[in-house]
């Protein structure tokens, strides 16, 4: 009986390396899918300085201080994929404009948000609008 | 005139006022001198040089912008994505078209029509979700759950602003 379930015991390690195996193997199968699709995307193939020229024109217009959105840049970049939010992130000059809200009900999350904006910038100076 | 041949091996005889809107082939013309050679272009598809040499017929005579203006980018930019109509109409054109314009316009530093094709494709993210951003330009949401998780916590306060 012992030795029946032992060999029970060593089936289902076997099945549990298997499983294991299995993810790993989905998991380089997704990325490479992933990879692929992303050749398809004809703006993959543009250089980083490029497609940060393009996001510098999608900022607010000059002279315009809006609150961080989620709907604009960059915030709005930093959520698309992988590469914009290596650029986005990597760029200090695209988080240097920014309307700050005083006494918003939110302060915790609002300075989360400004705090994300003084790290991005990287010590480029801020233009503020209170 | 200026001979050019473009990747596919197709010869393009222009003038040389029309060329020279293109730095890099100003440049090299002023460093070799007049001569009959072709100047290979194997960056530049026929299609795409027939549509840069176009661009540039139409703007020949206007001054080029200056080395200077990239430095001030943020501080000289109005309304960025002002584009005059001629050029609208002349970058309405299929994605590929558009991406391999900007790609040919910064090899052969052609500035102006450069910054058309940028304000071009930020005018098509501007006032998207990421989700649209994404199905215009054939983008992967490669995020791992813990980037995604991230994000959400970023933007929290930025909902919906």
């Amino acid at each position: 009986m012992s030795a029946q379930i032992e060999s029970l015991q060593t089936i289902r390690v076997s099945i549990r390396d298997l499983q294991l195996e299995l993810a790993k193997q989905k998991k380089k199968v997704t990325k490479s899918i992933n990879l692929h699709n992303r050749l398809r995307s004809a703006l993959w193939r543009l250089p980083t300085e490029i497609l940060t020229q393009i996001f510098y024109h999608c900022l607010p217009d000059f002279g315009e201080f809006p609150r961080p959105s989620q709907l604009k840049a960059p915030m709005l970049l930093a959520r698309v994929c992988r590469r914009w939010r290596e650029v986005t992130v990597g760029v200090p000059s695209l988080w240097r404009r920014l309307g700050v809200t005083v006494n918003d009900d939110h302060w915790q999350r609002a300075t989360f948000c400004y705090d994300l904006y003084l790290k991005r910038s990287q010590g480029l100076p801020l233009s503020l609008v209170l | 005139m200026v001979h050019l041949v473009t990747s596919d091996n197709v010869e393009f005889v222009v003038e040389k006022e029309v060329v020279e809107r293109s730095v890099l082939i100003k440049n090299m013309l002023e460093d070799v001198g007049e001569s009959d050679q072709s100047i290979p272009l194997a960056n530049v598809s026929s299609a795409v040089l027939r549509k840069v040499i176009e661009y540039c017929e139409h703007h020949r005579g206007e001054p080029l912008p200056s080395g200077d203006a990239d430095q001030n980018q943020d501080e000289t930019r109005k309304r960025t994505t002002d584009i005059s109509e001629w050029d609208q109409k002349f970058i309405t054109v299929d994605q590929e078209m558009l991406f391999e314009i900007i790609l040919a316009a910064n090899y052969l530093d052609i500035k102006s029509l450069l910054d058309v094709g940028c304000k071009t494709v930020a005018n098509m993210i501007k006032g998207k979700t990421p989700d649209e951003i994404r199905r215009l330009f054939n983008i992967v949401n490669d995020f791992t759950p813990e980037e995604e998780a991230q994000i959400k916590k970023e933007n929290e306060w930025a909902e919906d602003r």
